[in-house]
């Protein structure tokens, strides 16, 4: 389980988390719903420690982040994150090389599920194309937990159709998935817990079966009750 | 232990293949600029003789009394090989800092993936650290290799009667340039890339913290390396604060500067280690 205790952060004067605290539990997708700016992509990188809190505490599974953790928790930023003068190839070989966790096999069956072409330099790829390859660096690895921060940024519809498989497919399965977007058409039906932030706070969190069978609801009802006020 | 160093060798591999289209570059053009300097000087030298004799329909012991002998010592005095070297120097401080900020600043944001490789973040520092000393180590033996191809060369060109052949050794000792860049004792050496090495320590940690602190780490950073070079600095000046009184031998001066400067460089790598664990940002 990844636990975020009372976590705080600023940029400067401006407090972008102000006390966030929330579970995202393996087996199951968490969605981070907020406007942008609300703080989406500094939990991220709070939980991967790419960026210092304030104060709180973050842990995954009971322990600190901690380098080897890497191999138990992958994020998928919504930016080109290899060499772009790397091919698909090289950049597969560079992750065998450091992460144990890399799995080769599973890695193929990715590259041939988004029709990638391994001797493609990165820097020569489509935006979407360049998704894909992030998607691949995170996926094939055995990881406990996988992280992706806005996986439908600036795609089109034939790429968003395809990581929208990604999330029903055996290679999200028993994984814990923290997911943040504002763009939750596509997966609304896949979530199984929904994070709502305003203003640095959790607005409202929670679970996305229920709130339908309860209350009538979707996702996107509760975000317009909440964002529309 | 053993898996770490492995995981050092690999990464100083991968930084290596990123500097070594850069350090050829350097390379070429030091062996470039010092030949056209081993040709065109002695060339020049020889040319003004000869134009020389021909006008004043002189002997060679009036040319000899006019020019003086010319020897390979003359040859690196010129710009063709200074310019090279400070092209280096300028190059692998430059490359010190770019290796650092390219994995910001991109086309790809690569220091997401390297801040989240299973390795000690400090495996990553220290592979940055060896391969911008590889680099400057690699153009000190391009250095060497250039002079030992350019003696013959220059020996060549010379007529042996205008030509006072030192030997290459000599002609380095007397280039205070080169008592930099090829010590000749061996605690010099020491003390030079001691020196270096501080330099480049103090550097990453000013480069860390404005990646950790942003504007503030600008400000941090240079204070720091005001503080770190007035530490290592503060002996020489302690004759001045105490109205002209020299209280400490040479000898000892050079002790409590290197130990201040092991100081500096300790202090730096513990700082470093701070901010690329818990401070820095991607």
């Amino acid at each position: 389980m990844i636990e975020l205790k009372n976590v705080h952060k600023s940029f400067g004067r401006k407090k972008v988390l102000d006390g966030i605290s929330f579970t995202a539990n393996k087996g199951e997708i968490t969605c981070l719903v907020g406007v942008n700016g609300v703080g989406k992509t500094t939990i991220l990188n709070a939980i991967m420690n790419l960026t210092p809190i304030k104060k709180g505490e973050i842990t995954i599974d009971g322990e600190k982040m901690s380098p080897a953790m890497y191999n138990k928790v992958a994020f998928i930023p919504d930016v080109a994150i290899m060499l772009p003068q790397m091919t698909v190839h090289e950049a597969m070989e560079f992750m065998k090389d450091y992460y144990s966790s890399w799995n080769c096999k599973r890695a193929k069956e990715i590259v041939r599920f988004f029709r990638l072409n391994m001797p493609d330099k990165i820097s020569e790829l489509s935006k979407g194309n360049q998704a894909k390859v992030n998607l691949l660096m995170g996926l094939a690895l055995d990881v406990d937990y996988v992280l992706m921060d806005e996986p439908f940024s600036g795609i089109d519809i034939f790429t968003r159709e395809q990581i929208t498989e990604v999330f029903s497919s055996r290679l999200v399965e028993d994984r814990g998935v923290l997911i943040t977007t504002h763009e939750i058409y596509d997966i609304e039906h896949l979530l199984d817990k929904v994070v709502l932030l305003d203003n640095g706070v959790i607005y409202k969190e929670f679970n996305a079966e229920e709130m339908r069978e309860t209350e009538g609801k979707s996702v996107v009802d509760v975000m317009r009750e909440v964002y529309n006020q | 232990m053993k898996k770490s160093l492995h995981t050092l060798l690999k990464l100083t591999n991968f930084e290596m293949e990123r500097l070594s289209k850069f350090l050829f570059t350097l390379m070429g053009l030091t062996l470039l600029f010092n030949l056209v300097g081993y040709i065109y000087t002695p060339m020049q030298h020889m040319g003004k003789i000869n134009e020389y004799i021909t006008q004043n329909s002189a002997t060679t012991q009036q040319a000899l009394d006019a020019f003086g002998r010319f020897s390979f010592y003359d040859v690196t005095q010129t710009l063709w090989i200074a310019g090279p070297i400070a092209i280096g120097v300028s190059g692998l401080l430059l490359y010190s800092i770019f290796i650092w900020y390219r994995e910001w600043f991109g086309k790809n944001t690569f220091a997401y993936r390297l801040l989240m490789l299973p390795v000690s973040r400090m495996t990553l520092y220290f592979s940055k650290l060896i391969t911008v000393f590889i680099g400057i180590f690699t153009l000190i033996a391009t250095q060497m290799l250039s002079l030992f191809i350019g003696h013959p060369i220059v020996s060549a060109i010379i007529e042996s009667a205008y030509f006072n052949d030192i030997g290459l050794i000599a002609s380095i000792q007397m280039n205070p340039l080169f008592l930099y860049l090829f010590p000749l004792d061996f605690s010099y050496f020491l003390m030079v890339n001691g020196v270096g090495i501080v330099v480049l320590l103090v550097l990453f940690t000013v480069i860390l913290m404005e990646r950790s602190y942003s504007f503030k780490g600008i400000a941090m950073g240079i204070l720091y390396g005001i503080a770190a070079l007035s530490l290592v600095l503060f002996p020489l000046f302690l004759p001045n604060l105490l109205n002209n009184q020299y209280i400490l031998y040479d000898s000892e001066l050079m002790i409590i500067i290197i130990l201040l400067t092991i100081i500096v460089g300790v202090l730096s790598i513990f700082t470093s280690r701070h901010l690329i664990n818990k401070k820095i940002t991607v």
